[in-house]
């Protein structure tokens, strides 16, 4: 029953745990103030911390010791064919089936409704057998009635990179390995497009995972499939390299371990956030609450140690990095002459005048002296000195998402709760034509959602994309209203408003839920929500094709398939590029 | 052809946006299919029955008559009852919160299609934490009554068809035509209490109000004079006003009294649900494609703009 029940938030704080992972304190207040992080200029800047959904996949995988393999592979010199894999985890085993082919140059979009891909899979419970691969092959490319059997857990779609793959293979066919400058550019071999929910297209629900099914966290399916594409896109480089030239040496293990998974995101993903708000709350709150006990901590001399090393590889590895990030990011050099001075800063700083304030007063002073993205890489990096300050912020990750309208709740309350949680939207100046410059849409052609422009197309099917402008709306209707009326009265009146109505009964006191921002501004940067959601994924990298549409990497340095079981990585991120190494060049 | 349950939602979600309702309401309407999949197996086959309805629908709303009493009045303006369901809810729900008791009374509403998505309404409001009673009387004459009570993580719904008004739903629509229910003390008190007095097995005033007016809602009205239309119902067990034998009352009608023809139990609900979050929900693939073709109203027609890619100025980086 949640009548008369409003979502509060709850500070939750771990006070210890073992002696070896103690968990710090925080002090409620000391969460950043949502007025701060929820600007879209701010979450644009995030980066990937240990909360990240493919950090947690990598680190589930590497603690319990999964296990890959290739269980069959038939595939043709050009790498078309199919490959079922065998993953073993603890408790159960799931099978990925890929289809590969090989698609004319120019035909690929990477657009997540396209129906022409390099490879098509699906990430399933069990064994894939002949028969559900041969089912699978005849559904997958039909994205709107494929249908996927129960078992399934996943379906996804990704093309070869056509700038790096080719590379890969005619270096290893000609006997030696790639140009790692050449691929530093970019990080990988496949590139997939944005990722499907659970349940569609008949695939097994989110809610049908127990709580100890392996993949029960948010986005697991979606990041086990993301790595899935990685350990293929090596087998096939190497199988089509091997088909030219039978003595083509295997890619190296070092430049395997660099490269990640591509993905390529775009605008539809604005429209994801703003229609998940209880999800980016939770993922953000973990992530602050993290970020305040890494604060809070008294840092020790090997503390400040790991966090220089820590700070010395990341430094580094902006600095190899040579994809443009464009005018939309800060540039990769900029960060890491910035994270220079952070090196620089810690040093000066007397650890033992400030105490348990110490990171607390290095995040000041970056908060002053730095860009929001050099910000945002110190406090990912906080989370990395000390990782249990993560610990139990996991299991907050998982949140229903369900709401209804509280129709008993008077209209004074419902007016004081927008203008306690809005005022940012109230703010806006809609009558500014700017303001509403855009509408999102959804057509017949794209069926992905879009930006469009108001009086230059059919603004009725306008997607309720417009928060801000909905409040405003809503909040000034109310003041026809007695105080004492109920919602319910309203809402026959207006039932227009029931959309945000139940967003703001059901959001009030979760203070990360709302982007302050205005998706029908004129200067809107769909970007800066993408890069969001690009950090709660775990993506590294940003290349950046305009201000909707950007590329990216996963799994950068992360254990290859056959480490998992015996993993002594402690840590992959931001890894160095591979040393060029003398048998790199031997022909075989 | 399975669906998902999130895609049987999703569906019909944009069937009720493609016709024009607000997305909250839209989504909320989604919820009654979804219920109606769930507990009587016809969710979709009553969207598809809905569709010709929906596309020729006005989305105009209901007008509210009366909403100062206990006893709400929406004329339903001669459109789907559906349109009237989600609102009338709320008023019930919100009056019960205020008064104990709330009841929305809807005049004019057409109930040739979608009424038996209207059990939703005692299903959403159980979910609310009411005891609640949805009765409707179509065209034709006949009548269904379905009752929600609440009861752990599901509420137990309960429902009988009837081949005239109930009597029930009679009280209420005289009290409405006759103008008594703009009294702002316990209408319904009144009109369950008019005529013969009948014994109960309860003490207290407000569970014998409850169980009377219970069992005259799985009764024909001897008169049949119910002009169609639809009640909601909702009680508040836990107001001040009420005493603990209204819980006894309601799971007394649901579990002993063999008041309703079917009786859904949370256990076997509960089974169907997980077996449909499991496996999917079988649907029929033209019944689907209508109704995917419907939703797809939602989409906007080819122009300049969509022709764009992404949008403007989000292609390829202008240099």
């Amino acid at each position: 029953m949640n009548r008369k029940k409003l979502v509060t938030e709850r500070v939750c704080v771990i006070h210890t745990m073992n002696t070896d992972r103690q968990v710090p304190p925080f002090e409620t207040g000391s969460l950043r103030d949502p007025s701060e992080l929820m600007r879209p200029e701010r979450l644009g800047a995030l980066k990937q911390t240990r909360l990240s959904f493919g950090r947690l996949l990598v680190n589930k995988m590497v603690t319990e010791g999964w296990e890959i393999r290739v269980d069959r592979l038939s595939l043709d010199e050009e790498g078309v064919g199919r490959v079922v894999y065998a993953i073993e985890t603890p408790s159960r085993r799931f099978s990925f089936g890929v289809f590969s082919r090989n698609s004319p140059e120019g035909e690929n979009t990477d657009r997540i409704i396209a129906e022409d891909w390099d490879l098509w899979a699906f990430l399933c419970e069990g064994e894939a057998s002949p028969a559900m691969m041969d089912a699978q092959r005849e559904e997958l490319p039909h994205v709107m009635e494929g249908r996927a059997t129960p078992d399934v857990l996943i379906w996804t779609r990704a093309n070869r990179s056509s700038r790096f793959f080719g590379h890969v293979v005619d270096s290893l066919a000609a006997g030696h390995q790639p140009d790692i400058d050449h691929l530093a550019a970019g990080g990988y071999l496949t590139r997939s497009s944005g990722y499907y929910g659970n349940g569609l297209n008949g695939t097994k629900m989110f809610r049908a995972l127990d709580d100890d099914h392996p993949l029960s966290r948010p986005y697991m399916s979606q990041m086990l499939a993301a790595y899935m594409l990685r350990v293929f896109g090596y087998d096939l480089a190497e199988h089509v390299a091997a088909a030219r030239n039978p003595d083509a040496p295997e890619l190296d293990d070092g430049i395997k371990r660099y490269l990640g998974t591509g993905n390529s995101s775009g605008v539809g993903i604005v429209l994801y956030l703003v229609n998940h708000p209880k999800q980016l709350h939770a993922w953000l709150r973990a992530r602050e609450v993290a970020l305040a006990r890494a604060k809070s901590i008294d840092p020790s001399d090997s503390d400040l140690a790991r966090f220089r090393s820590l700070l010395e590889r990341t430094q580094r590895w902006f600095e190899e990095d040579d994809s443009s990030t464009n005018r939309f990011f800060a540039s990769k050099d900029a960060i890491a002459a910035e994270l220079a001075r952070v090196s620089d800063h810690v040093d000066s700083v007397a650890a033992d005048s400030l105490g348990g304030r110490f990171w607390e007063a290095v995040c000041q002073w970056a908060g002053t002296e730095l860009q929001r993205e050099t910000q945002e890489v110190l406090h990912s990096l906080l989370l990395d000195v000390r990782p249990a300050v993560c610990d139990g912020l996991e299991e907050s990750l998982t949140v229903s998402e369900r709401s209804d309208v509280v129709p008993g709740m008077d209209v004074a309350t419902l007016r004081s709760q927008i203008d306690e949680g809005y005022a940012w939207a109230l703010d806006i100046d809609f009558d500014r034509p700017d303001a509403t410059r855009h509408f999102w849409y959804r057509s017949i052609e794209n069926e992905e959602p879009r930006l469009g422009v108001r009086g230059r197309g059919p603004d009725e099917y306008e997607l309720p994309a417009d928060v801000a402008r909905r409040v405003q709306s809503l909040r000034r209707d109310l003041d026809g209203f007695d105080p004492a009326d109920s919602v319910a009265e309203l809402l026959v009146e207006h039932p227009e408003h029931r959309y945000v109505v139940e967003r703001v009964q059901n959001l009030h006191g979760l203070p990360y839920a709302e982007i302050r921002g205005n998706p029908l501004d004129a200067d809107f940067v769909p970007l800066h929500f993408i890069a969001c959601l690009k950090a709660m994924w775990g993506i590294q990298k940003a290349h950046p094709k305009s201000k909707g549409w950007v590329r990216g990497t996963f799994f950068q340095g992360a254990p290859l398939a056959q480490e998992l079981s015996d993993c002594d990585q402690e840590y992959w991120m931001y890894p160095p590029k591979p040393e060029r190494a003398a048998h790199w060049r031997d022909t075989q | 052809m399975n669906l998902s349950a999130r895609e049987v939602l999703d569906l019909s979600e944009q069937c009720f946006q493609a016709a024009g309702f607000d997305p909250g309401t839209a989504r909320a309407n989604a919820g009654a299919v979804w219920w109606a999949e769930t507990y009587r197996g016809t969710g979709l086959a009553a969207l598809e029955a809905l569709l010709d309805p929906l596309d020729e629908l006005d989305a105009t709303t209901p007008t509210i008559e009366h909403r100062e009493s206990p006893i709400s009045v929406l004329d339903g303006r001669e459109l789907p009852c559906l349109v009237s369901a989600v609102p009338a809810l709320d008023l019930a729900c919100a009056h019960a919160e205020r008064y104990g008791t709330g009841i929305t009374r809807v005049r004019d509403c057409a109930l040739d299609s979608g009424e038996e998505l209207l059990g939703a309404l005692a299903y959403r409001a159980a979910k609310r934490g009411y005891v609640s009673l949805v009765l409707s009387v179509g065209g034709d004459g006949r009548s269904r009554t379905v009752f929600g009570t609440p009861d752990g993580s599901r509420p137990v719904v309960a429902e009988t068809n009837l081949s005239a008004s109930s009597n029930g739903y009679a009280v209420i629509d005289r009290a409405v035509r006759e103008n008594r229910h703009r009294a702002r003390e316990a209408p319904l008190f009144r009109a369950v209490f008019d005529g013969e007095a009948r014994s109960t097995p309860y003490e207290a005033t407000d569970a014998r109000l409850l169980y009377r007016f219970l069992r005259q809602s799985v009764e024909p009205d001897p008169d049949e004079d119910g002009e169609p239309g639809f009640v909601v119902v909702c009680v508040d067990p836990s107001h001040p006003r009420y005493s603990a034998d209204v819980n006894h009352v309601a799971d007394h009608a649901v579990r002993d009294a063999g008041l309703f023809e079917r009786v859904y139990s949370p256990e076997d609900v509960g089974d169907r649900v997980k077996r449909f979050v499991e496996e999917g929900v079988a649907v029929d693939r033209e019944r689907w494609r209508r109704i995917f073709e419907f939703g797809n109203g939602v989409l906007a027609p080819p122009f300049e703009g969509s022709e764009k890619g992404a949008g403007f100025d989000l292609n390829e980086l202008e240099s």
